[in-house]
């Protein structure tokens, strides 16, 4: 079981600092992302052009973040061959990383869409579900990363079985939009275009589902992608 | 004292028992003999003192003598320290409620940025739990990236307000940041949501209702003009009403405008689509455009600094011609009017002097409300629209500087948008 007094234990103080760093750059990042989702998402509800082609250019500093993650944690892989805990903590932020970036690449595609749905009439679905399913994968997102900086494996569980709700209820949201399509032919272009924002908020939520899995592996050592938690129930519980 | 007493009673001891031993030719075995006794003695002393200290709620053990005086220091040395740490923690505790307490969010931070210590009210604030989260690097919780910067910044002379994300992004926080002891932080969080809401419906009202009075507005100054334009058909007496109603009308329209500019200003606080201005060039610019517009004045530039300023060009230059504007107006016919662009103590400095009525001290603090008048005939007189230095002072805000007016009866006024270096 891993506790976070464990990263001031090492006996060189450099070390120490240079973990505790990476933590920091990562969870900051991941303020950045949970930034931008929220605003695409107020870009998307307000059908505000001028808010969402910000958060696309801002997408370049995401990008730009997790090239200098990764690139400090090859420099703590190469310098000090971390080992047991440290390895599972690199290992784990490379891979967080990854899902952080793609959901910043996601959210730029939702600001992309509330550009173009900016120049459509109003939609007839009045943005529920788009509204609804935005904000379960906030908190998806909030608690994962959460869960990361407390090393807290019950919200990480939680989260990765949050995961089947937003996805059901992309099933139901899909269906509530075919139905307008159905309805009046001429709702079908933006309504394509919700479509295309609501796939990509459930993206968002797999990876989130995903940075949850990790926090698992970083603090317990289990692997539970894949739909493994239900097999592993018993052994991902906090004593 | 008792240590002279005991040392004498030591020795009386190890006399008498020489003495004794010597009666029977055993006075060195003897003297050993007591010796023995004594160090026996003196450690079942010291025994029974451990064995208390280990026990310290209880009332130390009856001994006599040197122990017994020992003893009674220890003890009523234990009965001071235990009284004033009581004092102590229940000083801390009171602060401790005081803070918990208090409607505010409190966290309270060590110099690296971990959580020490939080009160109930910041927990929904800012999503934190206690005693959890103590030793938590505190913006790995709080991972908004305004917060994050201000908060490692070390720069709290101004609070700071922002949106939280997420599911939250309704709330509007604001923050102070207060140092104390060797660089901790204690940091007050306040939710200000209400009052951030009410300042944006002023501000939707005020833009919606000058977008709303435009429209009636320019139908009656069209039909006003057009009657203007055939005014040798109109009988004579009607032409001078008419020409005052399409004046006015245009002032109003000013109005208008300028409090839509206004409201622009005030709801666009954004770092991007900001770049670096080029002053000189600038007012060679604005110069060009007054000399047409008002050709009997006279405005010269000093331009004495090539510095840009980091900023949005549209709202500055607006700025400016403002001050220049009515530099103009409110200068003696004839006199010229100053713009400088310089750089003095760090600072940078642009100033627009005129030589002309100048203004009443009493009135330089609130010149910058909206619709302030000097006196109720300036206004109508020059044709402003009252709201020309709150766009500067708008203006000022929004790019870190700010608007000094100094100005004698008489002699004329100097406005000064003062920038600071980093600017």
């Amino acid at each position: 079981m891993l506790k976070r007094e464990d990263y001031q234990q090492h006996i060189s103080a450099k070390f120490n600092t240079e973990l505790e760093g990476l933590r920091n750059h990562m969870l900051s990042m991941g303020g950045k992302v949970e930034q931008q989702l929220t605003t695409a998402l107020e870009a998307l509800l307000k059908m505000d052009s001028g808010e969402a082609e910000l958060i696309v250019s801002r997408d370049r500093e995401v990008n730009q973040m997790e090239m200098a993650i990764d690139d400090e944690c090859a420099t703590i892989l190469a310098r000090r061959q971390p080992t047991a805990s440290d390895l599972r903590l690199v290992i784990a932020i490379i891979k967080v990383n990854r899902d952080l970036e793609r959901i910043g690449d996601e959210a730029a595609k939702v600001a992309k869409q509330a550009v173009r749905m900016s120049e459509d009439a109003k939609s007839p679905s009045n943005f529920v579900e788009i509204r609804h399913i935005g904000t379960l994968v906030g908190v998806m997102l909030r608690q994962a990363l959460d869960a990361f900086a407390r090393l807290d494996v019950d919200q990480a569980v939680a989260v990765v079985r949050g995961d089947a709700e937003v996805d059901k209820e992309y099933g139901s949201a899909m269906r509530s939009l075919v139905t307008f399509m159905v309805e009046d032919p001429r709702n079908i272009g933006g309504i394509l275009n919700e479509m295309w924002a609501l796939r990509s908020l459930e993206r968002i939520g797999d990876h989130a589902c995903n940075i949850a899995e990790h926090v698992v592996y970083l603090v317990q050592g289990l692997d539970v992608r894949h739909g493994r938690l239900s097999e592993l129930g018993d052994k991902v519980v906090t004593p | 004292m008792s240590w002279f007493s005991t040392a004498v009673r030591i020795l009386l001891l190890l006399a008498l028992s020489a003495a004794l031993g010597s009666i029977y030719g055993y006075a060195l075995e003897a003297v050993t003999l007591v010796l023995l006794g004594l160090v026996a003695f003196w450690l079942y002393q010291l025994h029974r003192v451990q064995m208390w200290l280990n026990e310290p709620d209880e009332s130390p053990p009856d001994a006599y003598g040197i122990w017994g005086h020992l003893l009674a220091r220890i003890y009523f040395q234990q009965q001071r320290n235990s009284e004033a740490q009581a004092h102590l923690q229940s000083t801390v505790e009171y602060l401790q409620d005081c803070f918990a307490a208090m409607r505010d969010g409190v966290v309270m931070v060590d110099e690296h940025g971990v959580i020490k210590w939080l009160n109930q009210a910041v927990k929904p604030l800012l999503g934190l739990r206690y005693p959890e989260d103590t030793g938590q690097t505190l913006t790995n919780l709080v991972r908004s990236p305004e917060f994050n910067h201000y908060f490692l910044s070390r720069d709290y002379s101004k609070p700071l307000q922002y949106q939280a994300v997420g599911d939250r992004s309704r709330i509007f926080l604001r923050v102070e940041i207060t140092r104390f002891g060797k660089g901790e932080r204690l940091l007050f969080v306040r939710d200000v949501s209400s009052s951030v809401r009410m300042e944006q419906m002023r501000r939707d009202f005020v833009a919606n209702v000058s977008h709303e009075l435009r429209t009636p507005l320019t139908v009656i100054s069209g039909y006003l003009s057009t009657f203007l334009d055939s005014s040798q058909e109109l009988p004579p007496r009607y032409v001078k009403p008419l020409q005052q109603m399409g004046q006015q009308a245009q002032r109003m329209e000013n109005m208008i405008k300028d409090l839509l500019w206004l409201s622009r200003i005030e709801s666009e606080p954004r770092e991007e689509g900001r770049e670096m201005v080029d002053f000189r060039g600038m007012l060679q610019e604005l110069r060009d455009e007054l000399s047409e517009a008002y050709p009997q004045s006279q405005v010269l530039l000093e331009l004495a600094t090539e510095h840009k300023v980091h900023g949005d060009y549209r709202q500055l230059y607006s700025a400016v011609s403002n001050l220049a504007i009515n530099a103009i107006k409110y200068g003696r016919e004839g006199s010229p009017v100053t713009i400088s662009w310089f750089a003095d103590a760090g600072n940078y400095l642009l100033q627009v002097r005129d030589e002309g009525l100048g203004i009443d001290s009493v009135h330089i603090p609130r010149l910058t409300e909206r619709f302030y008048r000097v006196d109720d005939s300036r206004n109508s007189a020059t044709g402003g629209t009252g709201l020309g230095l709150a766009i500067v002072k708008h203006v000022a805000a929004a790019h870190g500087a700010q608007l000094q007016i100094e100005s004698k009866l008489g002699e004329g006024s100097k406005f000064t948008l003062v920038f600071p270096e980093r600017g």
